[in-house]
């Protein structure tokens, strides 16, 4: 007789924002924009930017620290990074903080699908778990992408944020809290220039005479069509929210919370229009962080923790959408487990 | 199949919480308080509450009531 199906389950939550604040009004002093326009278009109000040299693998590892002590400090067998701001080509920077949390010799690798990246991620370690091949994973979202936007561009500057999250999974059964439920993902490489950074990679150096006459350029900053973005965004997101709750025998009524990456709130609510989704219940918090990429679920969940609306037994639609394009979702009930607050 | 204005009226008071009375042929989507991201959500609505699907380009062209009425019924 087959026993429960092993699942990936949450055990551990933890978020950290850089303590510098960009106010929409310090954004539209430098740029033809107003403080109104960019938060009726977005949701945005202010968002969090790295400095004193702050990188991606720093915040990984404050948001890191959070989730393994929020999950009883246990032991972990595998470190994933999510991330679209690598602080270098080579190598990943997943390895440097298991190191730096103190979680000597694990494995420990790099995963890039931009603002997908949690629910990549989050796949993935669902795969690790319930093959056997671990039974624990540290799963960070971390984006250091101030670095990489034009200060010139008003359609990316006022949208995107530094920050990270995280979420400890370990080995379980089907039906416990925090038990990730059925995943999907998709991608649609054809439109991989909606969103993209073109300069930097193997592509732009090869066409630049192998690199040696590459120089940093406007190619080196986050280009986006923000209304193509929107449209693919919305549908996507839809999709993959209905494959989901199908797989799950889950009704739109049985959701608690719409837990969307934090890419636009009228993308988030454009979502839950088609979804038949009340807008009570569309999570978030991008008006204090910005679209902080693959940090933005944890980040949120984190938020959402420790302000006492996510609590434990509620039903969770979790779905992401970015440049590649990729996309992602999942469903889950949230598991009864310690939050720490938010720096 | 054509759609009537009342149709496409009810869809603009719904999705953007206007009360219908104003939304009259001549408005504007600028005197509706409308933005250029509201013809996308436009869009989406009218597709998941008439069926009816609109391009990108034919949304650009778009910018007052009485251009979505004719719009919607070129289409359709």
């Amino acid at each position: 007789m087959q026993g429960p199906k092993i699942k990936a389950i949450v055990s551990g939550l933890g978020g950290w924002l850089p303590p510098e604040v960009v106010s929409n009004a310090h954004i539209s002093s430098t740029l033809d924009t107003t403080p109104e326009w960019i938060e009726t278009r977005t949701g945005i109000r202010e968002r969090r930017r790295v400095s004193d040299g702050l990188s991606t693998r720093d915040l990984a590892v404050k948001a890191g620290r959070q989730a393994l002590k929020s999950a009883g400090d246990c032991k972990v067998d595998l470190v994933i990074v999510a991330s679209t701001c690598p602080d270098r080509l080579c190598p990943s920077v997943a390895p440097e903080v298991a190191a730096l949390l103190g979680l000597g010799g694990v494995a420990a690798y790099d995963i890039n699908s931009a603002c997908s990246g949690f629910v990549y991620g989050l796949a993935t370690a669902t795969g690790f778990i319930g093959s056997g091949v671990a039974e624990s994973v540290l799963l960070i979202g971390s984006e250091t992408i101030s670095p990489f936007i034009n200060p010139a561009d008003r359609g990316t500057r006022p949208i995107f944020g530094d920050g990270a999250g995280a979420v400890v999974f370990r080995k379980g059964s089907e039906g416990d809290p925090g038990a990730i439920g059925p995943i999907d993902l998709g991608s649609d490489g054809s439109n991989s220039g909606l969103i993209v950074i073109p300069g930097g990679g193997a592509r732009q150096r090869s066409a630049t005479g192998l690199g040696h006459d590459a120089e940093a350029n406007e190619d080196w900053y986050v280009r986006m069509d923000g209304r193509a973005t929107f449209v693919q965004a919305v549908s996507r997101m839809t999709q993959s929210a209905q494959t989901v709750l199908a797989r799950a025998n889950w009704e739109c009524a049985d959701v608690d919370w719409f837990i969307g990456h934090q890419a636009n709130i009228r993308i988030l609510h454009g979502v839950a229009n088609e979804l038949g989704l009340p807008l009570c219940k569309v999570a978030s918090n991008i008006d204090r962080t910005g679209n902080t990429l693959a940090a933005s679920i944890p980040i949120l969940l984190n938020d959402m923790a420790v302000s006492g609306k996510l609590k434990p037994g509620h039903r969770l639609l979790m779905g992401a959408f970015g440049a590649g394009l990729s996309w992602g979702s999942t469903v889950l009930v949230w598991p009864d487990i310690a939050v720490e607050t938010i720096a | 199949m054509s759609v009537n204005l009342d149709s496409i009226v009810q869809v603009i008071a719904t999705r953007f919480k206007i009360d219908a009375s104003r939304i009259v042929p001549e408005a504007s989507f600028d005197e509706l308080g409308l933005d250029s991201l509201s013809q996308i959500e436009l869009a989406l609505s009218l597709k998941k509450d008439l069926g009816i699907s609109i391009s990108d380009d034919e949304l650009a062209q778009i910018s007052t009531v009485s251009d979505i009425f004719k719009m919607v019924n070129k289409v359709c």
